[in-house]
């Protein structure tokens, strides 16, 4: 039996609540090509035990996966991945756009920023590239 | 649900063992000095004859009651006693501390009947609690038997530390003290306000209650001339009513007999009447006859019955009202 | 099927209301977060769902069946008190519960013990914390292999340590058994992450009741200039207001006027303007 690839961090502090963290968090693994189709999501005992969160929040999120079209239940199996959301360009360590940000952020580093003007530099760049409405 | 019981009344019934073992040491070395001392004082007669027929040294009989009476006396009121101490003990705090410290909640909340969780803590209350009395009263009822007419017993059965000791009445008294401290719990649900309120329940109630048995049992009734003797007064009998009747048998009333009596003690010219003449004036004067209903020393054990009635009735009264608080308890 | 229903439920001490006309269902599989201040009634209302008290009046059912002095055979209550016999250990509790109890299983109740650090299970109940204690009455709550949870504070004495633990225990029984679950809490942030469902109670009566994620759907929360409030429509739930500044909790709010921010509210606006709005209605003369 294939045991789930990922596992999910639930940051209580953050403001977000668990069922959109767990929704980010899904799809960013499958996006960095941690999560293949065929993959199974963790079962919801298995987040609850790793993580004290509400089982049904995890069902719920993954109900919301699925409506997307991202995953599939399979009953009595669990949840498994059924679309691929990396690409070239986001997958692994060697893709292209990933060497030129890490390019850019040795530079950065050198040119002696810190993280917060890292962060902020980055969200504001992503801003004016992605419009509000698009990032919803 | 027994074994829980058990298990949280453990220390308790520990402490009552315990209680049974060291009364049952006392009372058998107290009883074997005893004898010691009736043979060594050459009494062993008057064990069972009656003082004036037993032959025996000059003064040792008193000598005996004074050094062995006081302690024959506390074992009675220990066994008079220890109905209250059950009730207070045992029954008082049996559910009043469960609802003072809120652990009654933890069975009310499982699905054992609220019924069921009181008769399991009552029969492992109770019934450990009546053989340690009954033991104890086997005891000291041989200890006292020891000692025969030298003893209390010499007094009959039915004064109140003779009566309260025998047979079942013990029994009776300590049902119903125990459930008047265990109902007073349900109701009070506090352990020190059920103790105290119990015994002071329990003692008004023991007092008020200890004349209804002499009327409940049907007494014998002798009808004499006044110059028979009887020995109603001797034999043991417990005399509940005395007088004189006139020629056509009606009841003279106290204060007229007094007056006749009186008026007989004297002859007519005013010296005091011999016994004969006394005696033969009492018919003459209108007091015929003598009366006195009784109940015998053999039917010692229908008054000792109907006082278990009475208590034990008590007790299941009681018993009844507690489970009723119970149920509707939350 | 409903896990509980209350309908039109109230209970008076002597002269007081604790809970008056309380109507609500929680549906089965629910965690139910049962919030509201000290003293709101929601100890009265849990104890009542477990046949410790009587209404005074309306009816509480528990999977349709009306409480009526006795716990329904598949519910487990954990007291506020914890009541524990404490002279005993917790392996001869474990056996004392176990024999008062005709569905039980031993097995499930070690399983949880196992998984709590901080319980010796030859100790004297009496010894221990009071958040090992608790920790042992869940354990005992779960023996009886309940569907409904009913948890009076659960939370309330538990070190951060020992409260993930719990509520790792508690949520695998959730996804284990898809056990219902209603805890109660004065501390909203103590239930937020692990319920899905709010019941909000004060002064004995349900302000809000509803899965939370559609409750917060259905509310606004609207600033804008105190001179234009009556440009705003919608259910007015309660509003703060500065010298210049509105800001109002709205339920079925209309479309936003100009002028105004609109956003959704987090539980914890919410249910602070909820208890502002019924303190003010108990207490008109406060009212700004």
């Amino acid at each position: 039996m294939l045991t789930g690839v990922i596992e999910f961090r639930i940051d209580r502090r953050s403001g977000v609540s668990t069922y959109m963290q767990i929704i980010q968090q899904a799809k960013q693994a499958m996006r960095l090509g941690l999560l293949h189709p065929g993959d199974r999501l963790p079962s919801a005992r298995e987040v609850v035990e790793a993580t004290a969160v509400n089982p049904n929040t995890v069902l719920k999120a993954y109900r919301e996966l699925e409506r997307e079209g991202l995953v599939e239940a399979r009953r009595g199996l669990g949840t498994f991945v059924t679309k691929s959301l990396s690409s070239a360009a986001t997958a692994g360590d060697d893709a292209p756009l990933r060497q030129e940000l890490s390019g850019w952020m040795g530079r950065a580093r050198r040119g002696g920023l810190v993280v917060e003007d890292v962060d902020a530099l980055y969200s504001a760049v992503r801003d004016e590239h992605y419009p509000a409405e698009e990032q919803a | 649900m027994m074994w829980v019981s058990w298990r949280r009344q453990r220390a308790q019934l520990i402490t009552l063992l315990g209680m049974l073992v060291v009364g049952a040491g006392v009372i058998a070395l107290l009883r074997s000095t005893m004898i010691d001392a009736i043979t060594s004082s050459q009494l062993a007669r008057c064990v069972t004859q009656a003082l004036q027929d037993c032959t025996a040294p000059d003064g040792a009989a008193k000598a005996f009651q004074e050094a062995w009476t006081t302690r024959l006396n506390i074992g009675q009121a220990v066994i008079l006693g220890l109905p209250a101490l059950i009730g207070v003990f045992i029954g008082a705090p049996l559910f009043a501390r469960e609802l003072e410290q809120g652990t009654h909640v933890l069975a009310f909340t499982q699905s054992v009947r609220r019924t069921r969780w009181m008769v399991s803590k009552l029969v492992v209350a109770l019934v450990p609690s009546l053989i340690v009395l009954i033991g104890l009263q086997y005891l000291v009822s041989w200890w006292l038997s020891a000692a025969g007419t030298l003893g209390p017993r010499k007094n009959g059965s039915f004064t109140a530390l003779n009566f309260g000791i025998e047979h079942v009445s013990p029994v009776g008294y300590a049902l119903f003290a125990f459930a008047l401290g265990a109902f007073l719990g349900v109701v009070s649900r506090r352990t020190l306000a059920a103790m105290t309120a119990g015994l002071g329940a329990f003692v008004v109630a023991r007092f008020a209650l200890s004349g209804l048995v002499d009327r409940l049992v049907p007494a014998q009734r002798l009808e004499v001339s006044p110059a028979t003797n009887v020995n109603v007064y001797h034999d043991g009998s417990l005399v509940l009513e005395t007088g004189y009747l006139d020629a056509a048998g009606q009841l003279v009333s106290k204060e007229k007999a007094g007056a006749l009596l009186q008026a007989c003690k004297s002859t007519s010219e005013g010296t005091p009447n011999s016994q004969e003449g006394f005696l033969a004036c009492l018919p003459q004067s209108g007091l015929s006859k003598w009366y006195a209903s009784f109940i015998p020393k053999s039917q010692a054990w229908q008054l000792h019955l109907v006082d278990l009635a009475i208590f034990g009735g008590l007790a299941l009264l009681l018993l009844a009202g507690t489970a009723w608080v119970l149920r509707r308890q939350s | 099927m409903t896990a509980m229903t209350a309908t039109a439920v109230g209970k008076r001490y002597r002269t007081r209301w604790a809970v008056r006309d309380c109507s609500f269902a929680v549906p089965e599989g629910k965690v139910v977060a049962l919030v509201g201040p000290n003293g709101a009634g929601k100890s009265t209302l849990l104890r009542m769902a477990a046949g410790l008290v009587r209404p005074t009046t309306g009816e509480l059912r528990t999977f349709g069946t009306p409480v009526d002095g006795r716990i329904h055979p598949d519910v487990s209550f954990l007291a506020q008190n914890r009541s524990l016999y404490r002279d005993l250990t917790v392996r001869e509790l474990t056996r004392a519960v176990g024999a008062m109890n005709d569905r039980w299983s031993t097995d499930r109740v070690e399983e949880v013990l196992g998984l709590l650090a901080g319980v010796d299970h030859d100790a004297k109940v009496g010894t221990l914390s009071a958040g090992a204690r608790t920790q042992v009455a869940i354990a005992l709550a779960l023996g009886r292999l309940p569907r409904l949870l009913l948890l009076d504070e659960p939370l309330s004495d538990l070190d951060p340590l020992a409260r993930d633990e719990t509520l790792r225990v508690i949520m695998t029984d959730v996804a284990d058994h898809g056990t219902t679950v209603v805890m109660s809490s004065h501390l909203l942030s103590d239930l937020r992450e692990v319920c899905d469902h709010i019941l909000l109670i004060d002064d004995g009566r349900v302000q809000v009741d509803g899965d939370i994620e559609e409750v917060l759907a259905e509310h606004r929360v609207l600033v804008g200039p105190v001179a234009d409030e009556s440009a705003v429509a919608g259910t007015l739930i309660s509003a703060t207001r500065t010298e210049r500044q509105s800001t109002l909790l709205l339920r079925k709010a209309e479309p936003t006027p100009a002028g105004w921010a609109d956003t959704e509210p987090d539980l914890e606006s919410l249910v602070m303007g909820y208890l502002r709005a019924s303190r003010d209605r108990r207490s008109p003369a406060r009212r700004r």
